[in-house]
């Protein structure tokens, strides 16, 4: 059944009705009995709730409640409707802490506010207990807090949250997002004129998160910034600001120990199919004004642009180009490669490749080949051996009067022996460069 | 230690967008690379200025921590 919450109700057990609704949040989430819902009127939010006296953990008693915003309709009847800006759970102008908790249990809220104010630390907390399973539909988080630091923590280790359709409000461009354990977000937004536009979005973070059909173009400084920790972060189809960068120089862990961010067909504008990845040591994106001629992807090329920090024994590694491959014939799997400003040569310990087939009959194991310089030698320093030519010049587009073109392939000879992936990476073991990669594996 | 230099790279693509990186580097000569995606009517002199500005505090923060952690 359900359990009511509405400053106008008489704070009678067991709260099923409007008339008998409970007069805090927390009253009614500790008689709800697992799988039961709890409406909190969304004009009706009792001043327990919307004028916090202090920090507040709403815990559910048991699993799988759901506290849903509703328009009070009479009796025990319902229609859920978000708070909106008119309404809240926190504080209209001092700050409190507003987090969700609940050990190992299930919890889904659709339609709430969340209001922090004030100008000492403070935030909005969700999935704030060890195997708590969150799911927030339509969550405004309204921050209007001054203080620099978190704004929204999403999570702990071994928590999972997912937002749908959020609203994100910063009190100051020096907030930003933390998440740990799995986040989830699915649309929503950052207010495109309400509050700050952060100046790095997301911070300080542990885990896995990812965005889906997310509006971010409000963010023009950085969407992931500096931070010593683990963060993997991917993002599909979302629309990003004029001018923002991915990735900020990560200088406080200049390893992949810091965050790594994909980006899938995101962009500013209408610019379709755009793909990068971002990592401490170096990015690979999309390049439209040099790829090679005969392409089949589009007219565009890989360009890997390396940071200071990769090197030869640690190098930028793009994510595998894959092709499903059924042929069971001896192959030399390559890639084309262009330097461009150039006609210096790579070397096989400056860009190579690494290739993985399914190359053991009656297995699924892919072995991986690769044209590195033999590892004897690159411990001893010995120059390494020019990669081989390429295509040439003349099968490129876009490139300067100054280019060479390479190709990288699998080492020698390989056999496939069952049908499956077929995987190629390129692998960037000089610092400060750039390559261009046609993404297609040849030689098959 | 502040930023002292930059270089950049811009590629233009067929909408006229451009695929910016930056290469800044400190008094030491420690470089730090970033990107950025950028319309065609977008100043990029007065964007990147903003971003030094950033990486600045950052990099202030990052030494304040180290010498924290040395005193620690």
């Amino acid at each position: 059944m359900p359990r009511f919450v509405s400053s106008g109700g008489s704070n009678t057990s067991p709260y099923n009705t409007w008339a008998t609704a409970a007069t805090s949040l927390q009253t009614a989430l500790t008689a709800a009995t697992a799988g039961e819902v709890v409406v909190i009127q969304y004009n009706g939010v009792p001043a327990t709730d919307s004028a916090l006296a202090a920090d507040v953990i709403y815990t559910p008693a048991a699993s799988g409640v759901s506290i849903i915003s509703a328009s009070n309709d009479g009796g025990s009847a319902y229609t859920p409707t978000p708070m909106g800006t008119g309404n809240w759970i926190g504080h209209a102008s001092s700050n409190r802490s507003i987090s969700f908790a609940g050990t190992d249990q299930f919890l889904y809220t659709y339609g709430l506010t969340l209001r922090v104010s004030g100008s000492s630390t403070d935030y909005s907390r969700l999935a704030q207990a060890s195997g708590a399973h969150q799911t927030h539909e339509d969550m405004y988080f309204w921050d209007s807090n001054s203080a620099s630091g978190f704004a929204v923590i999403c999570g702990l280790a071994g928590t999972f949250t997912r937002l749908i359709n959020p609203t994100f409000v910063f009190g100051a461009s020096t907030r930003y997002i933390s998440c740990d354990g799995i986040v989830e977000i699915i649309g929503g937004k950052i207010h495109e004129s309400e509050g700050a536009a952060p100046n790095a979005f997301i911070t300080a973070s542990v885990g896995r998160l990812s965005f889906s059909g997310t509006d971010l173009s409000r963010i023009a400084g950085t969407i992931a910034g500096n931070s010593g920790n683990t963060t993997l972060i991917q993002m599909e189809r979302c629309k990003l600001g004029n001018g923002v960068t991915i990735l900020a120089p990560q200088t406080s862990n200049p390893t992949r120990g810091s965050p790594t961010v994909h980006v899938m067909d995101c962009a500013y504008g209408d610019v379709q199919g755009f793909y990068g990845y971002y990592n401490a040591l170096g990015q690979v994106e999309t390049a439209t004004n040099i790829y090679k001629t005969d392409n089949t992807t589009g007219d565009r090329s890989w360009k890997i642009t390396t940071t200071a920090n990769c090197n030869k024994l640690n190098p930028f590694t793009t994510p595998p180009i894959d092709v499903y491959h059924t042929g069971t014939s001896s192959i030399t799997p390559y890639l084309e490669i262009l330097r461009d400003g150039s006609s210096t040569p790579y070397t096989d310990n400056e860009v190579w490749a690494e290739i993985t087939a399914k190359t053991t009959s009656g297995f699924v194991t892919g072995t991986s080949y690769n044209d590195r310089q033999a590892l004897s030698a690159l411990l001893a320093g010995t120059a390494g051996a020019d990669q081989a030519s390429g295509a040439g010049l003349g099968a490129w587009t876009g490139e300067s009067g100054t280019a060479w073109s390479g190709k990288i392939d699998s080492g020698a000879a390989i056999t496939p022996q069952e049908a499956g992936s077929l995987t190629a990476q390129v692998c960037v073991g000089v610092a400060s460069s750039t390559v261009y990669v046609d993404p297609e594996i040849r030689g098959l | 230690m502040p930023i002292v230099s930059t270089l950049r790279e811009v590629s233009t693509n067929a909408n006229g967008s451009r695929q910016v990186v930056v290469r800044q580097y400190d008094q030491d000569g420690i470089e730090y690379m970033y990107s950025f995606h950028a319309s065609a009517d977008l100043d990029l002199d007065a964007l990147i200025a903003g971003k030094t500005v950033d990486l600045n505090e950052q990099l202030a923060q990052n030494e304040f921590e180290t010498l924290i952690g040395a005193e620690e």
